[in-house]
């Protein structure tokens, strides 16, 4: 074969396959360093990284470096906190779309697309989590909180109730696919984090000035609910072990 | 060649290319990737208590409860040590609870902390590793090839064996990173495809190979696993390895298993493994190419003619490659391509390119056939290959580079000066000595007729002629050393071969001024030829008196020249040549003949004595 035609046939091959690897690699490094520095500029620059990931996933042609590559933006756009609030929805939406495209869906790319799934309620409930804590940090040297945040903490408790529900609910999808064990793990402590935010959100209600027994009760049954359903998946539901995360916009 | 087997090459180097990029960018989806942990608010001991009282046990705070006094509404009262108190009671609340529900894992949940890197897939359910995708990628060819020519899988076919062959190697192909699909690894499946492809087309166009699956699994095991692990570290470096490898394992695979088919008694309990010789060669040209590059000097076809080569010689020979103590079949294959590329890199144009690599072929096969008995005994032999071709090359030169006559180069065709070339050095390895040490003996002969021959301005003999010549005066030289094409401080008049050509060479070129073929005149082509091949074969047995008689050795050429001009009706080129060759021992012995009578003329044709 004559080296015109060798380099056509190699050149047609890349071509056709997309060199995806290189681009992600580098993608997921950043991802990782920018995760763990947690500072104002760092979330700008995640919520950048999401962006980029997001658009090397609309241009990727293969279908599971795409959902590689919505794996990486929605990661980012979570971990982005407020820079990456508007990103997390979109993106997230893009990348389920990508994994019910794949032959086996999720099955084709079990992390991947667990991790797109589940980092839209993740980041709603860090959103939330987020104001639960500024919330806190307003009560005063009684520990009792104005009345007016009756109904706010009240939402924040619906939100995270409702993120606990969406995660449970993927929890019987990412226990089927061929994921390592500590994924698994890690799905069920995620519950658990929005279970233990949630029971704060709830606590933290009591604290309201005025806030009514009966809705406080009310509220206590539906915590029960959540507490019966992380039991019944054999998780302990201690709240006093998981370590508070040290958020530079908590106060 | 069969178009069907062209467009399953494409197809095969598409999905090759295909392969390497889709596992690489596996290797890359699959890596550990970040799960992040969400945020967590601060639990306090007042969230701990609300928690474990209520709903179950809010009875305990209300009413007749144990806790009731430190309890109002939703909220602990301002009763000192209500907070402790509860806590307590909390604690022993939950721990209770949890005693109760045994199915509830403790530490389930809470195991692992913060932000952590987790695997595409569990353990054993991912992909497949290095192994399964270069078996996937050989299956995927050979199934295709088996559409195209099912008689290399037939029972015993060569296909089969081939196959058989690599899979048994398979485990030694993998590089230490073959788990993380570095590129080392990445190359061995690249390679392993290259291979194989070149490896059943080979079989495929010569089905009558007969060739053993051992062989085949010895010569794999010595090519690729050696070729995979010299893998530079630096990227440059690297993607210059692969562009070679790519261009030369292919054919070099070709020749590989020609070769040993084409041996197979050579690789029968032999003292010496020659696939050993097989698999550092390979190495070697790599090596040696990666260094020198395809696209200058030397191409494709100059270092897979050299490969070829020196695989002959290691099937025939593999003492020479592996029965050296203290030296590595290695170094030894490694010596070999870089002493021949490096000589021939400098040596005159157009040698200075795979014309050169041709002139080594030509060394390489003299050894194949004659052992390196020409070299020096115990020597490095492989150092001189390239010296030879030298000496042969810079002997030529004196010829090519006349700024007066254009050359030999005006003569000869390139493939005419590679077999020109090939006449000395095929004398050179009949003769040991002539080369051997620091003998520049075969340059000197040579150099004598390439300096003959760049005289021969009005193109008077053909190529085959000065073939011909060439082929007489390297026998002749061989046969009587320091004579015809002597060396030294009375040279050229000590070159009596160059010279007695170049006279003869001057009387043609007189006869051609006085009309050539019109005025009657014979010396040229075959005549002159033959005059010439007379006047060396003369000479060298008595290099003296040529010297001494040079001028009468001239001029009778000129005389008989002049008789048979003057009458054509009665001398031809036979008689020209007839009368030479009887005279001339006379013109040696005895000086200037003088005029020739009729009868004495007569008298010689005839057969009698010459006085």
């Amino acid at each position: 074969m004559s080296p015109n035609l060798r380099a056509l046939v190699l050149a047609v091959g890349l071509v056709a396959s997309g060199c995806a690897g290189a681009s992600l690699d580098s993608l997921d490094t950043k991802l990782r360093d920018l995760s763990k520095q947690n500072t104002p500029a760092t979330q700008a620059q995640l919520a950048s990284l999401a962006a980029e990931a997001q658009a090397d996933a609309k241009a990727s042609p293969d279908p599971k470096n795409r959902v590689a590559f919505y794996r990486v933006a929605a990661v980012a756009a979570w971990q982005a906190g407020p820079a990456g609030e508007s990103l997390v929805l979109p993106i997230t939406d893009e990348g389920a779309a990508a994994c019910d495209a794949l032959p086996a869906k999720d099955a084709s790319a079990p992390r991947d697309c667990s991790l797109i799934r589940l980092a839209a309620p993740m980041a709603t409930q860090d959103a939330l989590t987020r104001k639960l804590m500024i919330i806190q940090g307003q009560a005063g040297a009684s520990g009792k909180l104005p009345s007016a945040q009756l109904e706010p903490v009240q939402q924040l408790f619906d939100g995270l109730e409702t993120q606990f529900d969406k995660v449970s609910g993927l929890r019987g999808g990412v226990f089927a696919l061929d994921l390592p064990e500590d994924f698994k793990a890690r799905t069920d402590r995620e519950r658990l984090i929005i279970y233990c935010n949630g029971v704060k959100a709830w606590s933290l209600y009591g604290d309201v000035e005025g806030a009514p027994a009966a809705t406080f009760n009310a509220m206590a049954q539906r915590k029960k609910q959540m507490t019966d359903r992380l039991e019944a998946d054999g998780v302990a539901t201690d709240c006093r072990t998981i370590p508070a995360t040290q958020s530079f916009d908590a106060t | 060649m069969d178009p069907t087997l062209i467009i399953f090459g494409i197809r095969a180097l598409i999905r090759l290319a295909r392969e390497g990029i889709s596992a690489f960018d596996q290797f890359e989806r699959d890596r550990p990737a970040l799960f992040p942990d969400g945020v967590i608010a601060d639990f306090r001991q007042i969230d701990f208590i609300r928690n474990t009282f209520f709903p179950d046990h809010a009875d305990l705070l209300t009413g007749s409860g144990a806790f009731t006094k430190y309890w109002s509404g939703t909220a602990p009262t301002a009763v000192p040590g209500a907070m402790e108190a509860l806590y307590i009671g909390a604690v022993k609340l939950f721990a209770e609870d949890q005693a109760k529900k045994k199915q509830v894992s403790p530490r389930r949940g809470v195991e692992i902390g913060g932000a952590v890197m987790i695997k595409q897939w569990g353990d054993g359910k991912g992909p497949v590793g290095p192994i399964g995708r270069m078996v996937l990628t050989m299956a995927d060819i050979g199934l295709e090839f088996v559409g195209a020519n099912p008689s290399l899988f037939g029972v015993g076919g060569n296909g089969e064996k081939l196959l058989g062959a690599l899979a048994t190697n398979l485990s030694d192909m993998i590089p230490d990173d073959g788990d993380a699909m570095g590129p080392k690894s990445q190359l061995a499946d690249r390679f392993v495809g290259i291979f194989l492809r070149a490896g059943l087309q080979t079989l495929n166009d010569q089905p009558g190979l007969v060739v053993r699956e051992d062989h085949l699994q010895q010569l794999i095991r010595n090519t690729l696993p050696p070729i995979i692990a010299a893998l530079p570290s630096g990227l440059a470096e690297q993607s210059r390895w692969r562009d070679v490898a790519d261009a030369l394992l292919g054919p070099a695979a070709s020749a590989a298993i020609s070769t040993v088919a084409a041996n197979p008694a050579a690789f029968l309990g032999a003292t010496f493994d020659p696939n050993r010789a097989i698999g550092a060669l390979t190495q070697a040209m790599l090596k040696q190419a990666a260094t020198t590059g395809l696209k200058e000097e030397f191409t494709e076809a100059g270092f897979i003619g050299l490969y070829q080569a020196a695989l002959g010689v290691a099937a025939a020979r593999p003492e020479l490659f592996l029965g050296r103590p203290g030296t590595s079949a290695d170094q030894l294959a490694s010596d070999l391509f870089a002493k021949v590329a490096g000589t021939l890199k400098t040596a005159a144009p157009p040698f200075n390119s795979d014309l050169g690599t041709a002139l080594a072929v030509d060394v390489l096969d003299t050894v194949k056939q004659d052992g390196p008995r020409f070299f020096e005994k115990e020597g490095p032999w492989e150092n001189t290959v390239g010296t030879m071709a030298l000496q042969v090359i810079d002997g030529l030169k004196v010829g090519l580079t006349d700024p007066a006559s254009g050359g030999i180069k005006s003569v000869l065709s390139q493939q005419q000066l590679v077999e020109l070339a090939h006449t000395f050095l095929a004398q050179a390895a009949k003769t040991p000595g002539m080369v051997a040490g620091e003998s520049t003996e075969l340059q000197a002969i040579v150099g004598g007729v390439a300096k003959a021959m760049a005289e021969d301005k009005d193109l008077l003999l053909a190529p085959d002629d000065w073939l011909a010549i060439a082929s007489v005066a390297a026998e002749e030289a061989a046969a009587n050393p320091q004579r015809l094409f002597k060396i030294n401080a009375t040279t050229p008049a000590g070159a009596i071969g160059s010279e007695v050509i170049k006279d003869l060479l001057s009387v043609a070129a007189v006869e051609l001024a006085k009309g050539g073929r019109k005025g009657g005149g014979v010396l040229f082509g075959a005549t002159l030829r033959e005059a010439i091949t007379v006047a060396l074969r003369s000479a060298a047995g008595n290099a003296k008196a040529a010297v001494d008689n040079q001028a009468a050795l001239k001029g009778l050429a000129e005389t008989l020249s002049d008789l048979v001009r003057t009458h054509p009706e009665q001398y031809g080129s036979k008689e020209w040549l007839s009368l030479y060759q009887s005279l001339i021992g006379r013109v040696l012995h005895g000086g200037p003949i003088g005029p020739l009578s009729e009868a004495e003329i007569r008298k010689i044709l005839e057969g009698g004595p010459v006085a």
